[in-house]
């Protein structure tokens, strides 16, 4: 099943950044890796899927279904974490995981705290967030992502700001869902050891647009390293416009 | 929606301003009360108790009140605009009209919870230390529940000016300064003065004590209802076209 069909995708920005002709496709239990550097238009690619903005043109299929006038219905089977993750600092972790749970039928305290343990806040629960370091803060939001248990996943750069432990800790939470529930992720980086031990495919952005798209073990045979893909990928692009 | 309104109202529980305020309001009721016990004394019973709880009830719906419901839909608009925390309703399953709407509900509610507020703790310390009757504790109730309804597009027209300008301190001061500009126009301009809201911040002079005819209510009441849909309406195609 394809969990996600974009085609054409464009939003171009006042200042001429932005994203322009992004078509792809991601199928079920894949954890689709999107590299790119800062800049590239990985976050705008995602913001346009979760319904954080609105293409200019073309079209974006979730679940098989149009997602501008449904995103708010789907979004019951996506978790999102977007650039910094959005937690109330006046509120405790649990607070704020509770807010977050009244929007989903059958999250309890149990899972609440299931989850928080999964990204080992549990111990840290009763404490506001504002006064979480950044990892703690990415952890949060990790597990916000995650409470509803759902279908799809769409993390942007999950592991800023984490440790090497948190960043290994991250990378196995997510293989587990993945194995275990067969859960969907698409994930944001422009670290590309991460995203070579993280997914199975991957997709490469630059200036705007998707500039090659294949599985991981594709991409390793048609270079030593995911950093050597890019790079190859990066540039065969660069020479053709500088041609 | 009701997990949207919740939410919105635990944002509000969370901020400590709103408690401070609360109490604001128990001093100048009590500071009220404690004048008007002293002129009544000094006065030697010529000048008589009045009903502190509708004396003190223009100050707190044309001023406290509508702050609190201004800096209320600042936190849940303008602030979450400004640090992104809006996300975190977003990328739940609600849509932007549940989202807006309940944003709405929380403010006005903070505002209604103010209102009833003020109305016990007087309508209680007239009990305990002054003199009261039935009539004033139901006509005095009667006003602070209508002049609920000229809260609510008070609010509304908070929102839009939250959906208009990006930082939470200049909403805050371009919602102070529209509502002043709306509030004292009739000055400059006599013949507006039946047509802003704001003229009717106090709406329970109209259903309460003396009679108006039923037409000029029509009226009113049109206004009223006009000025919320359009604020309603502009708000929601703001929020609408808004990216994060």
């Amino acid at each position: 099943m394809t969990v996600i069909k974009a085609d054409k995708l464009c939003k171009l920005y006042k200042n001429g950044r932005g994203i322009s002709d992004i078509s792809f496709e991601v199928e079920e239990g894949d954890i689709v890796g999107l590299l790119g550097p800062n800049g590239s238009g990985k976050t705008t690619t995602m913001k346009i899927i979760v319904g954080l903005c609105k293409p200019q043109s073309g079209s974006l299929f979730i679940f098989g279904k149009q997602a501008d006038e449904n995103i708010h219905r789907l979004l019951k089977d996506i978790g999102v974490l977007i650039e910094a993750p959005a937690v109330f600092t006046d509120m405790t972790a649990e607070q704020n995981m509770k807010m977050a749970a009244r929007y989903y039928d059958g999250v309890d305290a149990g899972r609440i705290d299931a989850v928080l343990d999964a990204v080992h806040l549990l111990s840290y629960k009763k404490e506001k967030a504002g006064k979480f370091s950044l990892g703690m803060k990415q952890r949060l939001g990790l597990a916000l992502a995650l409470l509803s248990n759902p279908k799809l996943l769409v993390l942007d750069e999950p592991t800023n700001g984490l440790d090497i432990e948190g960043m290994v800790e991250i990378r196995e939470i997510i293989h587990s869902l993945n194995k275990k529930y067969g859960t969907t992720f698409l994930i944001a980086s422009h670290l590309a050891a991460e995203v070579e031990k993280t997914c199975t495919k991957v997709a490469v952005m630059d200036e705007g647009k998707l500039i090659s798209s294949t599985t991981m073990d594709k991409a390793l045979e048609l270079s030593p390293t995911l950093e050597d893909y890019f790079l190859r990928s990066v540039r065969s692009v660069r020479k053709d416009t500088l041609l | 929606m009701t997990a949207t309104y919740k939410n919105e109202i635990s944002k509000l529980l969370s901020r400590k301003k709103y408690l401070v305020l609360l109490i604001i309001s128990v001093v100048i009721c009590v500071g009220r009360l404690g004048i008007n016990q002293i002129i009544t004394r000094l006065s030697g019973q010529i000048i008589t108790p009045t009903n502190t709880t509708m004396e003190v009830f223009p100050f707190f719906a044309e001023v406290l009140v509508p702050l609190v419901v201004f800096m209320a839909v600042t936190d849940l608009v303008a602030t979450e605009f400004s640090d992104l925390t809006i996300k975190a309703s977003l990328m739940r399953p609600v849509s932007r009209m549940s989202l807006m709407t309940s944003k709405i509900l929380a403010a006005f509610t903070a505002g209604a919870a103010f209102y009833m507020f003020i109305y016990i703790t007087c309508t209680l310390l007239l009990a305990v230390f002054g003199e009261i009757s039935a009539v004033y504790v139901m006509n005095s109730f009667l006003a602070y529940v209508i002049d609920l309804v000229p809260l609510l597009v008070l609010v509304l027209m908070a929102n839009t000016v939250n959906m208009i300008f990006k930082t939470p301190t200049l909403c805050v001061f371009m919602t102070l300064v529209i509502y002043a500009v709306f509030k004292y126009v009739n000055y400059f301009m006599p013949a507006l003065n039946n047509m802003v809201f704001t003229s009717y911040m106090q709406w329970h002079k109209l259903w309460i004590g003396a009679a108006i005819p039923a037409g000029a209510l029509i009226t009113k009441t049109g206004i009223i209802a006009g000025s919320a849909i359009i604020l309603f309406s502009a708000g929601y195609i703001l929020f609408e076209k808004r990216e994060f």
